[in-house]
């Protein structure tokens, strides 16, 4: 059985994010969760298949997204609407899953990573997990603007 | 000496973010190709003297470890190094990479230092 925890969750981001994007994102708690950011925003999502299957959603708004491109480009004013903040939030998503697929089994070298998929505006719908064991959502924040990484398993996660 | 670079990457973002780190480096650095994946990479080395290759490993068309393959496969090209850039961090994966010719392997996330270590670890 796998282990990904929350813990394991916001260790991966909070590296990710303080070497690539040099800030330092803080948990939220589950109330933050807002259907807006679903509707509205931008998510990455990354697959993973192998020794172990589901995959991993990285979800914010078009702001946030277009912030963190910039502090990933050391660039100003993205268009929140561009390709380039697609491409970051591709790459933010596919970071984050590669640190989650290396805990999901022993070697992380049975699991390969699909290639990011980016939706807008909330227009998709994932594998519904028939439990909870098989599903972790940890919501964070940076600067008070809300981002969320879910990681959806085909078998329970310890 | 100066060299030639090219950054195989898919994610334009990574192949901005590299060259930014590789110009921290302190190498003397003549020009920096860029290609979206392995095949486009090999089209760059067909036209293009290279002497480094940095590289992602997951990539539609080809995948960097079947350009580290060709590239190795071509005697003309086995002067080249080639540093893998990628998120796949198993062990398994980095031997994989070193069997199939590559001479270095750093892990996203990564910095500029942990760049800079893996080519001099790799020229040495």
């Amino acid at each position: 059985m796998p282990t990904v925890t929350s813990n394991d969750i916001y260790t991966s981001v909070q590296g990710i994010f303080q070497s690539m994007l040099e800030v330092e994102p803080q948990l939220a708690s589950l109330e933050h969760e807002d259907e807006v950011l679903r509707n509205q925003g931008i998510a990455a999502i990354v697959g993973y298949a192998g020794e172990s299957e589901g995959s991993v959603i990285f979800t914010c708004s078009t702001e946030l997204a277009a912030r963190l491109a910039e502090l990933m480009l050391m660039e100003e004013e993205i268009d929140p609407e561009s390709a380039d903040v697609d491409d970051a939030v591709g790459e933010i998503g596919n970071m984050i899953a590669g640190q989650l697929k290396n805990l999901v089994c022993e070697s992380g070298d049975e699991v390969q990573l699909s290639i990011p998929v980016i939706i807008r505006e909330g227009n998709y719908r994932l594998p519904v997990p028939d439990s909870y064991d098989r599903w972790r959502l940890t919501c964070f924040h940076v600067n008070g603007a809300p981002f969320y990484v879910e990681m959806v398993s085909s078998e329970p996660l310890k | 000496m100066s060299i030639n670079v090219l950054i195989v990457d898919d994610s334009s973002t990574m192949r901005k973010i590299v060259q930014r780190n590789l110009k921290q480096t302190g190498l003397d650095i003549a020009g920096i190709f860029q290609a979206g994946d392995g095949q486009e990479g090999l089209a760059v080395l067909n036209e293009q003297t290279v002497n480094l290759v940095l590289s992602d490993w997951n990539m539609p068309n080809m995948d960097g470890l079947g350009m580290v393959q060709a590239i190795r496969a071509n005697e003309a090209w086995n002067h080249i190094q080639i540093i893998m850039i990628t998120t796949e961090g198993g062990e398994a994966k980095v031997q994989e990479a070193v069997a199939a010719g590559a001479n270095g392997y750093v892990k996203k996330p990564f910095t500029a230092d942990d760049l800079e270590a893996e080519l001099a670890s790799a020229a040495a």
